[in-house]
């Protein structure tokens, strides 16, 4: 399914004191299938954006189309883009609020109006994708851990089967172990399912190493777009907005300047060693 | 003396479950036999994944929690000691993770002003300690704002300042920037790095990003309760395989300088910054 | 939206009531609501108003921005004066159609009613447009300290509302967010019946309450920890002085208090001045 923003505009409080241009006239497409990576500071307007993406927020000025038709058209149908745009947001566990986990994760393909076997099977499916146990599903989601429940909210979303799936910080807050558990089940579900997913971070090394097409936002705008090779090899420019490149990109950028001939577009740890290592025998030669 | 030292440090509490055969009770230990010895003006940090009991041991230090088995002393008072436990609040003070769960007032100087109010200073008193305290985390302008109104990475120093107000030796800080963008990150490390090497006052820093405890003088990495490696930043991150195995990251430099050294390459073991990274690749070649 | 309201709100601005005592300004705010029940002529409401829009005046808050906290209460108003104009039974029938009557004396009492009703909120949210939800909670503090000897906890209550006034815009926010959060599952909460609209407030409701409890654990922890124990020894940075402009504002409550009484018995006396 693919996602075309025209022209967006979105002021918060119009006409008050309070008046915060929050987007500045995007224009935007996305393709199915795409892994994107949404990055900038607070307050630059990308959690504005996504909220517009699922018809949460309604656009001040522009339209978001979504295979060809405009989200808010029909107001009936709003609940159906909601469905096929699914939408988590940061500690989506402080959502949590059903007796079981089983249930919680019911929740959202209950409210669609499947049957109560479609709803089992999504439950069952969304669980497995996040690596939660069928011996956990009775439990309390009060009880479980903080990366456990974090993936329990993440599953109560894949549980509606959306074809677009928008993570906001899935792992703000989590320590590695738990950060590598929802980056990889993330990873996982865009390999099998094929589904188109945005992934909104801070943090520069979860994005390098999954997107595909990475989009930084500054003050409402669409400051830097392209590949993590095309982004990265700018960690100046990222710099100037308050953000920064995968640390390894700078090692590479000064090696650059001391005249090395060295790629600037590293940002991964696996193609640095192979790029070094490349060096080194040329050195050597 | 020692700013904070322990021995055999051990929390024991019981955790109920609610099981189909009634209630059952658990013995659980979330510190065991842990040894530290902290000085003053030193910047600790602890590493350790979430249930490791990290906390549980910052707790300690501020009377928070205390110990069922051996000793915490904090600037050589028994945490145990009922009656010394405002003495050891005042004396090692404690940012918390959540920015907005630990600012009490409405107004920003009217927070900083809550602990030396619970101290019982005099109010002149009062009033220049919470003005030198937004001067030292550089918020004076703030000193009217409301919280809600303020950054994530302002609330947090912010909290800091209150602490600050206090005159305490000591400051745990547990993850105090895990919940912030990389803006508020930088604010609350420069913040911390500025107490520790202007002020003096020690820093028992507990992290999860690894581009900060590089920045420590000293790293403890706990793991099931106990003290399981203890050294420099560049001890500890020399031990790529041993940091992995306790669910801890390395910083990007030290894994790839870790993995060419597995090819043969020669490069030191304990690279943490991406100066070193470079220098050492230009020693590379002039060694060739 | 609910942060609409003003009721409530501090509105910063240099003015001589701003400066005043925030206990004198509590008790002035008593005394006006008890005499808008007092006053009963024609002439004692053209006094209290005039009062009033002089201690507006002097406040130097927008009366704009007063009128757009009316609105709010508006339903209210226009309810009671509704019940009154129809309520009151009285002689003069002016109109009448069906089990509508409409008095004479309904109509006064209408009237009456409903500039009492906005004085009172316009008294109300002056005081706390002027006064800092710390100062005042120190000022219901300080009132209600003499109590404490009968049991009253007057710290624990004052620190209590010191903590709901910092939370509220932070439980607003979540309480948006979790909404939203919700919505994004398919949840609906604009329609079906009023017990289906009760029920689709639950996803709302617990995790807004478990939030809730849980942000009260880490602050309870966080005060701890700051050497919080109660009033006991505690010292404040910013002690209450009473200047000379609050005496000088006392005696002009005084004097206000002296006409109020003076009015009523006038009116006793001379009922023809409605």
């Amino acid at each position: 399914m693919s996602i075309k923003i025209n022209h967006l505009t979105h002021i918060y409080n119009e006409g008050t004191t309070f008046e915060k241009l929050a987007i500045n006239d995007i224009s935007l497409e996305i393709e199915t299938g795409e892994f994107i990576g949404l990055i900038g500071h607070t307050g630059s307007g990308k959690s504005t954006l996504i909220q517009h993406l699922n018809g949460i927020v309604l656009p001040t000025k522009g339209e978001i189309l979504l295979d060809g038709e405009n989200i808010h058209r029909d107001k009936t149908k709003l609940k159906e883009v909601r469905r096929r745009i699914g939408l988590a947001f940061q500690y989506p566990e402080y959502q949590l609020f059903e007796m079981t986990v089983y249930k919680d994760v019911a929740f959202g393909p209950t409210n669609i109006g499947l049957s109560p076997e479609e709803v089992h099977d999504s439950v069952v499916s969304a669980l497995t994708t996040v690596g939660i146990s069928s011996d956990l599903y009775e439990k309390s989601p009060f009880e479980l851990s903080g990366g456990q429940k974090r993936r329990v909210a993440i599953a109560g979303v894949l549980a509606m089967n959306p074809e677009v799936l928008i993570l906001d910080e899935p792992t703000a807050g989590l320590d590695p172990k738990g950060r590598d558990e929802i980056l990889a089940a993330i990873r996982q579900l865009h390999k099998e399912r094929g589904i188109t997913v945005i992934l909104v971070s801070h943090s520069m090394e979860d994005v390098a190493k999954l997107a595909d097409r990475i989009i930084v936002m500054h003050r409402g705008k669409i400051a830097m777009m392209g590949t993590p090779s095309e982004v990265f090899s700018k960690p100046m420019e990222l710099e100037t907005i308050g953000l920064a490149a995968p640390q390894i990109s700078y090692v590479f950028a000064q090696l650059k300047e001391k005249g090395y001939d060295v790629p600037t577009d590293v940002y991964t740890v696996g193609y640095a060693k192979d790029a070094l290592l490349k060096l080194v025998k040329q050195v050597r030669a | 003396m020692k700013m904070v030292k322990a021995e055999g440090l051990t929390y024991e509490y019981t955790k109920i479950t609610e099981t189909d055969h009634g209630t059952e009770e658990m013995k659980m230990t979330a510190l065991q036999e842990v040894d530290i010895a902290i000085e003053k003006g030193e910047f600790i940090v602890v590493l350790g994944h979430n249930g490791s009991g990290k906390s549980t041991f910052a707790k300690h230090i501020n009377a928070l929690l205390r110990p069922t088995k051996g000793t915490l002393w904090v600037k050589g008072m028994d945490t145990r000691e009922e009656e010394r436990v405002w003495d050891i609040r005042q004396t090692a003070g404690m940012v918390f993770q959540n920015p907005d769960n630990q600012l009490v007032a409405t107004v920003v100087e009217e927070d900083i002003a809550f602990g030396p109010e619970n101290m019982g200073v005099a109010p002149a008193e009062i009033r220049q300690r919470v003005d030198e305290a937004l001067a030292t985390v550089r918020m004076s302008e703030f000193a009217t704002y409301t919280p809600t109104k303020l950054s994530g990475g302002q609330k947090q120093r912010i909290a800091i300042a209150g602490v600050l107000a206090m005159k305490p030796d000591c400051i745990i800080m547990d993850e105090p920037t895990a919940m912030l963008d990389p803006i508020g990150r930088r604010e609350v490390m420069e913040t911390i790095e500025r107490l520790n090497k202007e002020e003096g006052i020690t820093i028992i820093l507990i992290t999860h990003y690894m581009d900060e405890a590089v920045r420590g003088d000293k790293i403890y990495v706990i793991d099931g309760g106990k003290l399981v490696m203890q050294g420099t930043p560049k001890e500890i991150f020399s031990e790529v395989e041993m940091l992995k195995h306790y669910g801890l990251d390395v910083p990007q430099v030290t894994e790839v300088a870790h993995l060419l050294r597995q090819e043969g390459i020669d490069l030191p073991k304990d690279i943490l910054t991406i100066e070193e990274m470079v220098g050492a690749i230009c020693q590379l070649k002039s060694t060739i | 939206m609910i942060r609409d309201i003003t009721i409530g709100q501090y509105y910063p601005a240099e003015s001589i009531i701003h400066r005043l005592d925030a206990r004198l300004k509590l008790v002035a705010t008593f005394v006006f609501i008890v005499t808008l029940f007092m006053v009963n002529t024609f002439v004692g409401y053209v006094f209290v108003i005039l009062a009033m829009a002089a201690v507006i005046h002097a406040s130097k808050v927008p009366v704009k921005f007063m009128l757009r906290g009316l609105k709010s209460i508006l339903i209210i108003i226009l309810f009671t004066a509704f019940i009154n104009l129809f309520m009151t039974s009285g002689e003069h029938i002016l109109w009448s159609m069906g089990f509508l009557t409409l008095t004479q004396e309904g109509l006064i009492m209408a009237i009456k009613m409903c500039v009492r009703l906005v004085l009172l909120i316009m008294g109300s949210s002056l005081l706390t447009l002027t006064t800092t939800p710390i100062q005042l909670t120190d000022a219901i503090e300080y009132i209600l300290r003499p109590l404490k000897k009968i049991g009253v906890p007057a710290h624990e209550i004052a620190m209590m509302m010191t903590i709901a006034l910092r939370f509220i815009p932070t439980l607003l926010d979540e309480t948006d967010k979790i909404m939203k959060a919700q919505q994004a599952r398919g949840a609906d909460f604009d329609t079906g019946n009023l017990f289906q609209k009760a029920k689709s407030l639950i996803p709302i409701l617990v995790p807004l309450f478990i939030s809730a409890f849980r942000r009260a654990e880490e602050l309870a922890m966080a005060m701890e920890a700051r050497c919080y124990h109660g009033d006991e020894n505690r010292t404040r940075m910013n002690t209450m002085k009473m200047a000379k402009r609050d005496s000088v504002a006392g005696v002009v409550l005084l004097l206000y208090i002296g006409v109020i009484i003076g009015l009523r018995f006038a009116g006793k006396a001379l009922p023809f001045i409605i």
